[in-house]
């Protein structure tokens, strides 16, 4: 896992999540009230765009940190 | 109550639920996810049955099934307690296999306010549920109070978060909900690339 990919992730979730909980890493969607569904969406276009990557509708639902998201874009490029 | 409102946007439908979806719900409602924010379920399916049959014969009560365009059901929602042009949305559970709140909670706002013509929805959210208060809060609806002890959940009394949306600022969520709604169609489209 990319040492440079996992700060460019770290750093656009806490860009997005703009929250006091954001503290611990990786970031965990359950323990962060400010990632919910809307700013999941959110945050998936933000990454399609950054990284220029499509994800599908399975993966946007399985990712429950920012480990599932680092996972998914190495996959992906 | 048996009701014959069905309506579809964003890659899925809302339709009322019938008889034959009690397993769906059952387990929807046990899912040890979901269960943690909702209502103690009775652990015996009959029962579920038994609250099918008993909702049908209640009156201003629309429960819909979440369905995708090739009829996968995808989760639940419904209107119900509507009092004077009030009436509480909620029964929302979504399976985690699609991203569908924005979508579901866009047509619910449609049959509220341009079908069922209320003047006013609320949710009463357990207060420990931070990710759907929050969600609420992002579109707009506004915090009136809170019911304190408003529900048990495996035996335990908990507070809950009451938020209202009324008919003058509905258009204004579903604005925002559009945008995103329209993206979660589109992830569903792209499934099976």
């Amino acid at each position: 896992m990319s040492d440079l990919l996992r700060k460019e992730v770290e750093q656009i979730l806490l860009n997005e999540l703009n929250s006091a909980e954001t503290t611990d890493l990786p970031l965990k969607r359950k323990e962060i009230a400010a990632w919910d569904s809307l700013k999941h969406l959110e945050i998936i276009l933000t990454l399609e765009e950054e990284f220029n990557i499509q994800l599908t509708s399975e993966e946007v639902a399985s990712i429950e940190n920012s480990n599932d998201i680092i996972r998914i874009i190495e996959q992906k490029r | 109550m048996k009701h014959d409102i069905t309506i579809g946007k964003f890659g899925i439908t809302l339709r009322p639920v019938e008889i034959e979806d009690a397993d769906f719900i059952f387990k929807l409602r046990t899912d040890p996810d979901n269960s943690q924010f909702i209502g103690d379920t009775n652990s015996d399916i009959s029962k579920q049955y038994q609250w099918i049959e008993n909702y049908f014969e209640q009156e201003n009560d629309y429960y819909f099934i979440i369905e995708s365009n090739s009829k996968e059901k995808l989760g639940t929602i419904g209107i119900y307690d509507i009092i004077n042009g009030s009436g509480e949305w909620g029964r929302w559970i979504i399976s985690k296999k699609h991203p569908v709140a924005p979508a579901s909670a866009w047509l619910i706002y449609e049959i509220a306010f341009n079908i069922l013509n209320l003047k006013e929805v609320y949710c009463r959210t357990v207060v420990d549920n931070k990710s759907v208060v929050s969600f609420h809060e992002r579109c707009g609806l506004h915090r009136v109070r809170v019911e304190k002890d408003g529900v048990a959940i495996k035996g335990e009394n908990k507070d809950l978060i009451i938020q209202m949306l009324s008919l003058k600022n509905y258009k204004m969520v579903q604005k925002k909900l559009e945008v995103l709604a329209s993206f979660s169609e589109r992830l569903m489209l792209r499934k099976g690339e």
